[in-house]
Formats: structure tokens, sequence, C-alpha cells
């Protein structure tokens, strides 16, 4: 084994912050929007028929300040997916990936490629209506360092999705 | 070579004595699902009831019979090409096809049946999806070996690689890092986590009473009759408390010669081993190149007697906290000494200072975490005039715990990082200190809450194929370098990762 001991000055490592962002496609906001108002809908659907069910009015006393929480609540939810639409944008690079998503927990996420074990392309229901894919990325290990990017035109993820597929495949062929 | 003394390319079964063991397996799975019934059966008085109990025994006890020789029959495995091919299945017929390439880890394991007839449990990891992963019963040991060599050796062949490695553990090449003795597993099931097995003695208590009720027998009326007065009420109490402090002691400690009696750490080439276990002896084997990161860490007790425990944190296909992180317990300093240089480069330790993180993660953890909860509890003491001071006390109590124990972890929170490795040390109680090589490296995410936004704060967390590192509250323009840094080291690494 050698001992490798370059010394690299950290001006010039390549740095993520002056790169361009790209956005993803502004639709899946609405994307966005309408599968966190579906979940909000089947959870008052359900406090609803609680409610209806129940005939113990003297337990249920105090049920419009449950349901004004739970209402505060979801649009406070559906407020910030929608805010977090508007940040989710990414930057390929030569060797990495970086993508940014996140309103109140604003996270950037960097993959590199030869850590990436294979990709696919993902078109959920809601997605398809509106001609969406999304692109995820699987590493090694659990789901939580998987990379999923909603959002992106079907031909543009499949793109990407070769271009990444030919860059891990390259460098396992080195 | 002992391979040759095989032909794997030929349908093989296993020992007979897998027999033994899918019976003894099959009715280990019955018993487990199922012994709440028959305890409750044999405890309760009815006379017809334990007719049926009999005949539902034996009924079980034959069909599992029957399954496991039928799954013995029906199970057999060779080797075509660069693969491992597997029959088996009772109902299900299924058939394995495992490409040498894909296996992660072939382990052994021997319990007290397969200790006595000599065979030996095989364990394959693959690389995958879990349902995948299977294990042989009983392989006569000399066949387990040549097995393990065959898959491996292939492997190594079809891997090419310049360093490439040596997986198969001839016993000669490893040399010991650590031999438990009897007075080192004493100590360690003294410093046992003993809340664990506490909590599990008391759920044991909970859950018989709730079966007996549910049987028809109320223990309190039995329990009533044995406490008349409130004074011997609270003596039986702190008795109590006492015999089951004295068990849950006792079970750690049981538990602890169970599974570390006669632990060894060993060194190989490439790697290390680790064997351990009294009736149930496992071997496990931890190349370098799959360690993700190396954790050790203590608590109170632990580090009275100047022990810790260490993980090394394996990539695994399954989910990460799953089996593949192995724990040696009982290591003194020079161990992880030992271990650190064997895993690490010569000189990867130099210039680590540990740095610590900034202030204001004192100041949120103690809001966010210590003051709203206090305030809504305010708030409830405001509009509940019976519990008032109930409340307004755990309020109180609660901010104090998270003041102090906030202070304790933003003092022990320390991180730092060479061209090499990455530490980072946390703790409350104990001690916890992580390192991982940065090239292992294989997600880097960068949070911002808002607040931190504002004031130019980061929290950086790294994922390995095996867990995971957080550095909070670092400067945004730090964690942004140190980012960047272990990108470049990773993306021009040739290294062998996994």
């Amino acid at each position: 084994m050698f001992f490798e001991n370059e010394q690299i000055s950290s001006d010039e490592l390549p740095q993520i912050e002056h790169l361009y962002f790209e956005s993803i496609e502004s639709k899946y906001t609405t994307v966005a929007f309408i599968s966190s108002f579906l979940f909000w809908l089947i959870i008052f659907a359900g406090l609803a028929a609680v409610y209806l069910l129940n005939d113990d009015t003297d337990k249920f006393k105090h049920a419009h300040w449950v349901l004004l929480g739970v209402a505060l609540l979801a649009f406070a939810q559906i407020f910030v997916t929608m805010k977090s639409c508007k940040v989710k944008s990414f930057a390929l690079r030569e060797k990495d990936i970086i993508y940014r998503t996140g309103y109140l927990w604003y996270k950037e996420i960097a993959v590199p490629f030869n850590r990436v074990q294979h990709l696919e392309v993902v078109r959920g229901p809601i997605a398809r209506m509106f001609n969406l894919a999304s692109l995820k990325l699987f590493t090694a290990g659990g789901q939580q360092s998987d990379l999923k990017i909603p959002g992106l035109k079907p031909d543009k993820a499949n793109r990407l999705k070769e271009v990444v597929s030919r860059k891990i495949r390259v460098d396992e062929e080195e | 070579m002992r391979k040759n003394d095989f032909d794997f390319s030929i349908p093989i079964r296993q020992s007979k004595v897998a027999i033994a063991i899918l019976i003894y397996k099959t009715f280990k799975i019955i018993v487990r699902q199922l012994w709440p019934v028959l305890l409750i059966f044999l405890i309760g008085r009815g006379g017809t009831e334990k007719n049926y109990l009999v005949i539902f025994i034996s009924v079980v006890a034959i069909v599992s019979l029957v399954l496991s020789i039928i799954g013995y029959f029906r199970f057999y495995f060779h080797i075509k090409g660069d693969e491992l091919i597997v029959h088996k299945g009772v109902i299900n017929r299924k058939v394995l096809n495992i490409s040498f390439d894909r296996i992660q880890t072939v382990n052994f394991e021997q319990n007290l049946i397969q200790q006595v007839f000599n065979v030996v449990g095989l364990k394959v990891d693959t690389a995958g999806s879990a349902k995948d992963e299977f294990s042989f019963d009983a392989l006569d040991r000399d066949m387990a070996v040549a097995l393990r060599e065959t898959i491996l050796s292939a492997k190594k062949e079809s891997v090419l690689e310049e360093n490439s490695i040596t997986e198969q553990s001839s016993e000669q090449e490893f040399s010991p890092i650590l031999e438990l003795g009897v007075l080192d597993l004493i100590k360690i099931g003294a410093s046992q986590n003993h809340f664990k097995s506490f909590g599990l003695i008391m759920l044991f208590f909970f859950w018989i009473y709730d079966n007996l009720q549910d049987a028809g027998i109320n223990a309190e009326e039995y329990t009533e009759s044995y406490l008349p007065e409130m004074s011997q009420a609270l003596a039986t109490v702190v008795i109590m408390a006492v015999i089951l402090s004295v068990v849950s002691f006792l079970i750690s400690l049981i538990n602890t010669v169970f599974r570390y009696f006669d632990l060894k750490l060993l060194r190989g080439d490439r790697g290390f081993k680790i064997i351990s276990g009294l009736f149930n002896r496992k071997e496990v084997a931890a190349m370098d190149h799959k360690i993700q990161m190396i954790q050790w860490g203590d608590n109170p007790l632990k580090r009275f007697f100047g022990m810790k425990d260490l993980q090394f944190k394996q990539a695994s296909s399954v989910e990460v906290n799953s089996n593949k992180s192995i724990k040696v317990v009982g290591c003194y300093n020079e161990q992880i000494e030992e271990v650190k240089r064997h895993y690490f480069r010569s000189g990867a330790f130099d210039g680590l200072q540990g740095k610590g993180i900034d202030y204001r993660y004192l100041i949120r953890r103690i809001i966010f975490v210590g003051g709203i909860p206090a305030l809504m509890l305010v708030t409830i003491a405001y509009f509940n005039i019976e519990q008032r001071w109930v409340l307004l006390g755990i309020a109180g109590l609660w901010l104090i715990w998270i003041i102090l124990s906030s202070i304790v972890k933003f003092k022990k929170y320390r991180y730092d990082f060479n061209q090499w490795v990455m530490l980072v040390k946390k703790g409350m109680f104990g001690d916890y200190e992580s390192l991982l090589k940065l090239i292992k490296v294989q997600n880097i995410k960068i949070q911002q809450t808002l607040y931190q936004k504002r004031n130019d704060l980061a929290d950086i967390e790294f994922y390995t194929a095996s867990g995971s590192a957080t550095i909070p509250f670092i400067p945004h323009q730090d964690a942004k370098d140190i980012r960047d840094y272990i990108l470049y080291k990773v993306e021009t690494s040739k290294e062998r990762w996994m």
C-alpha cells in the first residue's frame, strides 16, 4: 500500500457553492399540493367518521378545537410543502450530483457517482397525470442515503439516468 | 487445496444432522409463538382443556417433524460456473441462483447441537434484497470450509484487483487482539444496561398478570390476602424492587455469559474475526474493506471498569441497524488502539484535535427540547388547578434536566478530520466516538433550519453504507469546506470501499 499525502489547498477544490442549480418543473408544486391535500382529506374523513359514528356527545365537547388544530396543522404542512418545492433544484457535475430541498429544514445533499449502486425512474399516479417523473439514486446501505429527485420531465429523467449510468459503468471499468 | 476433495458440481444435501436442527428450529418457532397459550393451559384448572392441549401439541410436533424431514430432502445445492444454486422450500419450492460476486460474506455459526455433531451452520449474505439471504443448517466442517474457500476464491479471481483480498480465513494467519476471561465477563455483565432487563421483567410480569386475568384467575385476589396494611405494602414494594434489581442484574449477567463467553477478537491479514458464545458459537468476519465505520463507547459503569464496547459497522444490503454491525464488548483502550492501528494506515490520526461545535446548539436545544415542553406544561397547569403543583414540578425538573444534559452534550461534541479519517465524539452519560474513512462516505447532507440560516450555521451528516455520523451547529462555511474536501477524496479514490 502506497502512502499518499498530497497537499491540497482548500481554494483549489471545486466548490459547490458556485454551481448553477437547475430548478425542477414548477408543475411539481401542484403535484405536491394535490398529494398533501388528499392526505389531509383522508385524515379529516377519518376524524369526521369518528365524530359522526359516536353519539357520546359529552366526550366530543371539544371536538371543534381538535378539528381547528388539525386544520391549522394541515395548512401549515401544505404551505411548507409548496414553499419547499420552490427550493428543490439540482446540479449535475462530472463526478457527483447535488440536490437542494426543504424550506424549514433546508438540505443540500451530495452523492458521488462512484458510490451509486443503480438508478430508477419512477412515476407516481399524480405525477403521471402531470407528465412528471422522479429520478431515484440508490446507494448501498439503507434508504436513508438514497436520493430522489422529483418533478422532472420523463425524457429528462431518462436522459439523466442514462448519463449517470454511463458514468457509473465507466467508473467500474477503470 | 482442500476444495478438491469435494465435488460441488453435483447436487449435495446437507449433513443428516440438519434434520435434527430443522426439527429444533421448527419447534422453537412454534414454542415462541404459542408459549403464552401453553402457560395458561398449564396453570388453568380445566380438565378437558388439558386433553385438547395434548392433542394439539402432538399434532404440532408431528407436523413440524414431517415438515422438517421434507424440508431436509428438498434442500440441496450445487455450484455451476460462478453461481451457487440452492433448491429449497417445502410447500413453495424455490430455486436461488446466487452469483459469487453478489456474496458479501460467508459466516460460520455453531449452536449446541451443531457443536456436538461437529457440523457448522453457514450464513451467506448477499448484496441485493433480503430474500436472497439464506443459511445452511448443517454442513460437515470440512465441507463448509471448502465451500467457503471455493466461493471466496472464485470471487477473488473475478474481481481481479491488484490489492486483491485474501478472504479465506486460514486459521493460522490470525493473531488475537482480545480474549475475554471469566473476570472480564463478570465485569461486562455487571456494567450492562440493567434498565433494559428490568424493563423486560416488568413487561413479563404485566403480561403474565394480564393473561392470568384472561384465563379467569384474578391475581389481585391472591395478592390482596397477603397485603393487609399500607405499611406492609410499602415494605413489599421495597422488597420487590430489591428482588427485581437482583434478578435484572442476574439476567444481564447470564445473557452476557451466553453471548460473549470466550469471546475472541482476532486480526488477520485483511480483516478481523470475532468468535463468541457459549452454547451458540458464532464466528463472524469483518473484512477491512467492508467496514464502513468503527464506533466505541461506554457508560458510567463501564468507565468505572475502564471498558468500552467496540462496533464494526459493516456494509450490508439490508437495513442499517441489522446484525451487520458487529459488537465486541469489553475492550480496553489498548485494544481499541490496536484495532485502529490495524484498520487505518499509520499516521491516520496525525494532527487530529477535536474542535467543538457552536454554542448556539446549547441555546437552541434548551429552548426547543426544554423550554417549549415546559411552557406547555405550565399552560396546562394554569387550567388544571388540582394537579397544578405536580405539573409545575415536572416542568421545572424537565427544564433543569435539559439544561444540564445540553451542557454535557455540548461539551462532549467534538469533531476533526484529516486526509484519511473523520472523527466525531459525543455522548451524555457515556462517551461515544465514531471514526470513519473519508472514502467510505457515499452521501453528504448539509442541513440548515431557518435559524441556522440566519446565523450562518449548519448541520452536516455523512452517510456510509452502514450508519451515519452527524456534526451539528458548525459554521456554514466549515460545513461546505468539509463537504467539498470529502467529495474530492471520494471521487479521486480508487480504493475498494465495500
